[in-house]
Parts: C-alpha cells; sequence; structure tokens
C-alpha cells in the first residue's frame, strides 16, 4: 500500500531566505491512520513541513523548493491549495487568526461554502462537525465569546468539516491553559480512534500528546534528526535536551536517576510508568531528607489589595472582593483558568485598571490617586506579547523609551540603557532592530525596556507563553536572576511547572475570587481547590502522591532525585 | 468606532423577521446619496433624525452607538466648528459670543457638513451592528457586486474589532512605560501616538497575514464558484423599505434639480458661491 504522505528530499527556502533553507532534505512517510508528533525548537522547520502538506508552500509563500511532496497521491507544488484542502486541514497555533466568521457555525460553513457545496449539505456537514468537536450547543455564539480551547476544537471543526483525509496541527496548544490543552488532546484522540483520522501534530509540550502518538519525529535545522516510536526516541533524554526541548517531567526524573544508577529500563512516559520503576525505591527504608523551601524572608508591603472588586463598563463582573498583600522579595505566580481574573488582577497592580470598589495601594499610596506613569517607577508591566510594546528600530532607542517619558536626563538615560544592553544582550546589540529578533530576545528587550525604569515589583503576563523550551527557560532563568538580587516578581501563568521550579508562592483564581494561596508544596497538595481552580498538581507531584503519604509532599523532580538518589 | 467590542453584533431587530441584508445595505447607500442630493441643513436634520428612528427600531442604544463612533462624531462637532471660524465674517450675524461672531453661513454650511458625517456614520452603526459579515458578503453579492470586493468587506469588517481590541492593548502596554496619553500639547500627544501606530501597523500585517492564510487553508479562492448562505429572499417589509428609499431618493434628486433643498442664497459661503 502507498503511503498517505510521501515525501522526497524536500529542500525549501523562504522568499529572499535561499541560503538559509527553512527545510532541507526531508524524507518521509506518513500512513493512513497514524498520529504523527513532530517536535524541534523555533526555527527548526516544523511549521514550515505543515504548510508544505497542505501546498501553501511553496505556493502561497513562494521560494525555492526541490524534491517531492505527494498527499493522497497529489503533488502539493502543482495542485491547488483549495483543491488540496479538501485532502489536508490545517490548524495553526493562533486559535483567533483562524477565525473568519462572527458566529461559530458561520465560521465553519467558511470552507464549504468556498468549494461550493449546496447550501444543505453546508448545513448538514457544519453540524456533524461540530458534534464531533462537542461545539454544537454553541452554534449561534460569537466565537470572539468562547475560550482558547473552544476556539482551538472550532478551528478543527472548520479543518474537519472538508472532510480530509490528514488533519495537521501546527502548535495547537501552544497558547492554551491546561483546560484548554486537555480538550484539544482529547479531541484529537478521538478523532483519531473513533473517525480514524491520520493525524499530523506539531507541539512544544511533548508531555500529553505522546500517549497518543504513534511516532514522534524530531527536527532540527531543516532536517529530521530521529524518529521512532515515542518511548525509543524520548529514552535518548540527553538528545532531546541538545535539540532545545523539553523532556516530559516523569522521564526527566527517571534520567537523572537512571544517571544515578537508581533506574533501569526505558524511561516512562506515564505518571503510571514512573510510579511502577519507583515503587521498589519507595518501599526501602529512605533517609529522611528535609525539603528545601524556596521561599525565604520577605520584606515590608509593598503592594495591597483590600475588598477589590472590578466590572468592566458593560457590567461584566471579573474580579470579586480580591484581598492580597505582596511583600518586598516574593516570586508570586497568578494562577487559574482562562477568565479567572488573572490579567485583570495583575494590571490593578499598577493602576492600568481601578478597581469598582475597594482599593489597592502601593508603598501605601491609593492607585486612584496617582497615575499609571509615575506607578510605573514603582510597579513594572510586561505584556504576554512583547509585539505590542516594541516600535523603535533600534534596541538602544526601545530602552530609552521609558525613562524618556520619566523626563529622566540624557546621561542618565545613556548609562542605565548600557546597563540594561549588558545584562540582556551584550553592548553591541544596541543598534540591533528589535523586529528581527527570535521570540525570546524580544520578549528580553519587553522586559529590559521595563526593568529600565527601575522598578521593584516586575509583572509579567504569561513571559513563557508561545516560546519554544528553550526560549522559555532562558525567560525563566532571567527573571530568576532577578529575583536573586532583590527584585519582586508577580507572574501570571497557566504552566504549573514554572509555578513549581521558580515560584515562591502560589495565587489560583476561579471566577475573580481567590481559591488557593501558599507555597507550591501546600498548593500542590491541596487537590481539591486545585482541581476548582482547573489545575492539576506537575507530573512529579502526582507521582510523588501515588507513592505514598511519605513523599506527598514533594513536587519537584531535583527534590525526588535527592532522595530516591540516597536509597 | 474606537470602542466597538469583538462579537458585538446584535441578533436580530424589533420587526419579527429580520431585514435583508440588501435591504441594509441599499439603505446605507440612501444615506449617503440623499444627504448628498439635499444641501439645506434642515432637511439633512430631517434625514438624521430617520437615521435615530433607525437606531430606535433596530433595538439598538443610541447612546451606546454615539460612543462607539464618537471620533467620527467628534469629527462632525470639530467641522461645525472650524465652519464657524472661518465663515465668522461672512453674512448675516446670528449672535455673538464676546468677539466671536457666528454668521449664518457659518453655523448652516457647519451643520450641514456636521449632519451628514453624522447620519452616514449613524446609518453604517446600525448596519454594522444588526448584520453579520456572513450577510453582508451576501447581500454585496446578490447585488451582483464581484465576490472578491465582496470579501474584502466582510473580512475588513471583520478586523475592525479586532483591531480595535489589539489597538486597546498597545495603548495599555505603552501606559506601562509611562507614556501618558492625556498630556501636554497636541503635537506631543501626536507624537506619543507613534508608539502606539507602528506596533499597530505591525500586528495588523501580521494578523492579516495569518488570516489569509487560513483561509486559503480551507479552500478560499476568490475566483472559483462558491456558495454563499444565506439564501435571500426579499419580504413585503423588505419591499415596502425600498420602495420608500427609492422614492424618495427620487423626489430628492427632482427637487433638487427643481432647485428646492439647496441652501438659501443669505447662507451660501462667499468662498463656495
Amino acid at each position: 500500500m502507498s503511503s498517505l504522505i510521501q515525501i522526497r528530499g524536500l529542500t525549501y527556502s523562504y522568499r529572499r531566505q535561499e541560503e538559509r533553507p527553512a527545510l532541507q532534505g526531508v524524507d518521509l512517510d506518513i500512513e493512513p491512520g497514524e498520529v504523527v508528533a513532530i517536535a524541534g525548537r523555533a526555527g527548526s522547520g516544523k511549521s514550515t513541513l505543515c504548510y508544505a502538506l497542505n501546498g501553501l508552500v511553496p505556493q502561497s509563500f513562494g521560494g525555492r523548493i526541490e524534491g517531492e511532496v505527494r498527499v493522497c497521491g497529489l503533488d502539493t507544488r502543482f495542485t491547488p491549495v483549495p483543491e488540496l484542502a479538501r485532502h489536508v486541514g490545517i490548524v495553526l497555533q493562533s486559535a483567533e487568526s483562524q477565525l473568519v466568521g462572527l458566529s461559530v457555525e458561520e465560521d465553519v460553513a467558511f470552507g464549504l461554502e468556498n468549494v461550493g457545496l449546496p447550501r444543505e449539505e453546508v448545513n448538514a456537514r457544519v453540524f456533524s462537525a461540530l458534534r464531533t468537536v462537542n461545539l454544537d450547543e454553541l452554534a449561534d455564539r460569537s466565537p470572539w465569546n468562547l475560550s482558547g480551547g473552544q476556539k482551538q476544537r472550532l478551528a478543527i471543526a472548520a479543518a474537519i468539516a472538508l472532510q480530509p483525509e490528514i488533519l495537521v496541527l501546527d502548535n495547537p496548544t501552544a497558547e492554551l491553559d491546561p483546560v484548554g490543552k486537555h480538550e484539544i488532546i482529547a479531541t484529537i484522540a478521538r478523532l483519531s480512534s473513533e473517525h480514524g483520522l491520520t493525524i499530523v501534530i506539531v507541539d512544544q509540550e511533548l508531555e500529553e500528546v505522546l500517549p497518543h502518538a504513534s511516532r514522534l519525529i524530531l527536527m532540527d535545522h531543516g532536517r529530521i534528526v530521529r524518529e521512532g516510536k515515542p518511548a525509543e526516541v524520548i529514552d535518548q533524554a540527553q538528545e532531546l535536551v541538545q535539540l532545545g526541548l523539553k523532556v516530559p517531567d516523569v522521564a526527566h526524573l527517571a534520567w537523572q536517576l537512571r544517571d544515578r544508577g537508581r533506574w533501569s529500563g526505558p524511561l516512562p512516559l506515564s505518571i503510571d510508568d514512573a510510579v511502577q520503576g519507583l515503587q521498589p525505591l519507595a518501599n526501602l527504608p529512605l533517609p529522611t531528607v528535609a525539603p528545601v523551601e524556596r521561599c525565604g524572608q520577605y520584606g515590608e508591603t509593598l503592594i495591597e489589595l483590600e475588598n477589590v472588586s472590578f466590572a468592566y463598563p458593560d457590567g461584566t463582573a471579573v474580579l470579586d472582593n480580591i484581598s492580597l498583600t505582596i511583600r518586598r522579595g516574593e516570586f508570586l505566580t497568578l494562577m487559574g483558568p482562562n477568565g479567572a481574573g488573572k490579567t485583570t488582577l495583575a494590571k490593578h497592580l499598577n493602576g492600568l485598571l481601578l478597581p469598582t470598589s475597594g482599593k489597592v495601594l502601593v508603598h501605601g499610596v491609593d492607585t486612584r490617586s496617582s497615575s499609571v506613569a509615575k506607578l510605573a517607577q514603582t510597579v513594572g508591566y510586561v505584556f504576554q506579547n512583547p509585539d505590542h510594546q516594541i516600535f523603535s528600530r533600534t534596541t538602544a532607542e526601545e530602552l530609552a523609551f521609558g525613562p524618556r517619558n520619566l523626563g529622566w536626563p540624557k546621561q542618565k538615560i545613556t548609562d542605565a540603557v548600557s546597563l540594561a544592553l549588558t545584562r540582556i544582550a551584550g553592548q553591541d546589540r544596541g543598534h540591533d532592530d528589535p523586529f528581527f529578533m527570535g521570540l525570546a530576545e524580544r520578549k528580553l528587550v519587553a522586559i529590559a525596556s521595563v526593568l529600565i525604569m527601575a522598578p521593584e515589583v516586575l509583572v509579567l503576563d504569561e513571559p513563557a507563553t508561545g516560546a519554544d523550551h528553550e526560549a522559555a527557560m532562558r525567560i525563566m532563568h532571567h527573571l530568576s536572576d532577578l529575583h536573586g538580587s532583590g527584585l519582586t516578581v508577580v507572574i501570571v501563568t497557566h504552566d504549573v511547572s514554572i509555578a513549581a521550579n521558580y515560584a515562591d508562592r502560589i495565587v489560583g483564581l476561579r471566577s475573580g475570587r481567590i481559591v488557593l494561596d501558599g507555597t507550591p508544596r501546600e498548593t500542590f497538595q491541596r487537590s481539591e481547590e486545585l482541581r476548582s481552580c482547573l489545575l492539576t498538581p506537575p507530573p512529579v507531584a502526582g507521582v510523588a502522591q501515588k507513592l505514598g503519604e511519605d513523599f506527598s509532599s514533594l513536587y519537584r523532580i531535583d527534590e525526588m532525585v535527592r532522595i530516591f538518589s540516597r536509597a | 468606532m474606537s470602542t466597538l467590542p469583538v462579537g458585538s453584533r446584535i441578533a436580530s431587530p424589533r420587526c419579527s423577521r429580520p431585514i435583508d441584508p440588501r435591504v441594509k445595505i441599499l439603505y446605507l447607500l440612501w444615506v449617503f446619496l440623499i444627504v448628498g442630493v439635499v444641501a439645506h441643513p434642515f432637511l439633512q436634520c430631517l434625514i438624521f433624525l430617520v437615521t435615530v428612528a433607525v437606531v430606535y427600531a433596530s433595538r439598538l442604544s443610541l447612546w451606546d452607538l454615539l460612543k462607539a463612533g464618537r471620533f467620527g462624531m467628534f469629527m462632525a462637532g470639530a467641522s461645525w466648528l472650524l465652519w464657524i471660524i472661518f465663515l465668522r465674517r461672512q453674512g448675516q450675524v446670528l449672535f455673538a459670543l464676546g468677539r466671536w461672531h457666528f454668521t449664518e453661513p457659518g453655523v448652516y454650511n457647519g451643520l450641514s457638513v456636521a449632519v451628514r458625517i453624522a447620519a452616514i456614520l449613524l446609518a453604517f452603526l446600525v448596519v454594522f451592528k444588526t448584520t453579520s459579515n456572513r450577510q453582508i458578503m451576501t447581500g454585496l453579492y446578490r447585488l451582483r457586486v464581484s465576490v472578491p470586493f465582496a470579501m474584502v468587506v466582510g473580512i475588513t469588517l471583520r478586523l475592525i474589532p479586532q483591531l480595535q481590541a489589539e489597538h486597546a492593548i498597545i495603548q495599555e502596554a505603552q501606559r506601562a512605560r509611562a507614556v501618558d496619553f492625556d498630556r501636554e500639547g497636541p503635537l506631543a500627544r501626536l507624537r506619543k501616538q507613534l508608539s502606539c501606530i507602528i506596533p499597530l501597523a505591525l500586528r495588523a500585517l501580521k494578523i492579516t497575514s495569518d488570516l489569509s492564510l487560513a483561509m486559503e487553508a480551507r479552500a478560499f479562492d476568490p475566483y472559483a464558484r462558491r456558495t454563499f448562505s444565506p439564501s435571500l429572499e426579499f419580504a413585503t417589509t423588505d419591499i415596502v423599505l425600498l420602495t420608500v428609499m427609492g422614492i424618495t431618493l427620487a423626489l430628492s434628486v427632482v427637487a433638487r434639480v427643481m432647485g428646492y433643498g439647496g441652501l438659501p442664497e443669505p447662507w451660501i459661503a462667499k468662498s463656495v458661491r
């Protein structure tokens, strides 16, 4: 039987980047019904490969292509994209950028109308696709009012409504909260098992995808560097690290123990496999090792929220009677599902939003009686997307923007820019154009352009979201260093692993109320409240809790390794 | 126009059957033409009152629409003021505030321009708020407008609220870097807006490029035959409305040709005489 997807010697360069091919000599066969996961650092060619499957590369992007891509027997270089769309559905990373219609139904119908199907068939297929992704009851809703996970499921429905044989998903969970991620993975699993769809999925976080994948492909510099069964590929953890990928937490734990001679056999992919492997060690008498708490002595109160409630002018209530104290030296994470009020709460910390009732005090001063410009010198706020902020032609200009607004003297600005450049990139990068930098560097520039105003508290909205593992780690290490040097850090994040590894306090929100507030160790043991915030503890905490009472407070890989290494 | 929230369309107007989108598009055209044909400010005020009545008939809040279109309304007010200032030495003085003279040409020419802007803006907002993109595209297509043009209009309308939301975020991001958009003179404020305009332009490019990619991946071909849903059929209400609009427009043209409905002689500004 011939493969559904056949790629032979595919080399491709984007227009005006002929010297830097995005794909180099790619050979790949994918059989009907396979679920193929593709991983690699940013710029490794994953998305380009996805676009090559439905003809967008090279037909829409132009550029130079060599080799051949055949999908369902059709050569994607010459078959028109609208024709290929009937065979290959594609779902992109940003759910919102794919919304065409202004109702859920309209959005799904768009592709069907494009191929000129009769109205009756359009309607039948719309509702069938919506039922498949469990959105049929929201057909009349505006897609803009859906949650992130629902929007991405809508994009899947729009793709499968054309009844393609292949569904390609390019980083579909990168911008979603844990609930959204879970919804997408469950949908993909169902499409594969019940509908026999061939699925190609690019994802940074392998943890959830791998149990459903039949094959894992690793890419680097436009080449496929390894492919095989997920367990076999993950077992080469060192290679994953070299490729800038995140080793799934449970596999990482076992890998560390294997290095210390405490784990034999293949690395696990699931919590249950990890528990099974660790159980013999857990049954041995283990030395008592007191868990190391990151939280230290905190200073005075910097920000205080007293019974803060907030509603938008249309009456939508977002925050409900929130009281919170942030002290100097804390590293606090605000967590919770989409719409819980995390960003709204964060925007209250520097006066971008003012409470409808209650008050926010920064250094004892009510934010109502101060301006955002004034508060920016005490509380810096970095937005999620650096592209909302960056506008200057050089990094140095970008960094100088805030101080200029504050009316600093010229020499003070020059000195501050010079110091900031040294911290993030190096003096010689001052003339670089920030628009041509990678995501991680742009984020660092955005952070530095706020930090240069020397705030005492830095608030960051989803600092690592959308970045690949390497970039995310670079950003988080930078924040950790800043925190180490005395900066108070508040981050809004969905990522429990970031909270586990960097924060010393977690505040969980649900429907505008604080339902959790404590150290990560306390928080991850309060499974009831965690669930109410639609959060799950990190996989390592899941392993520890399953190992028994003695281990239930552990949640970090390093402490688990320390304890089991002494077994 | 700056605060229309994303997904803010009203599902059903007051009448039992929604108005056909073609009628709504033609209503927009009607307002545009009739305020151009009729030049007498009092008649234009009457047309403006018709657009206000349509707002109420559509179950929309006039206040919300005025807020949504505040930039346009500001432009209308500013135009009125500029006419008053520039024509302060022409014609009969209606009244004076200190050294400022409010003359007939200034007040009435300004009113004429302001009401034109306000009526067109209100009509646009009503149509935009009560009609989905799909209906607009289908309506344009059924009015024999080319598919690419219908799609461009639909997609542009879809992008407006998204770009407004982006602008709001960008403005907040710059405020967090100590930009105070409400302080200093107009030139300084304009310069500060650069910090919003550049990221917004770049985001607009990114958003449109992503959208075009997504559309293409969903088999969009502007030159291929496509199905336009929903199917459209004129009901009695639509026909009545079209007839009324047609008759009033025809009467206005005839009246203008016969010399009625223009600006009275003393109100005409010398510079445009």
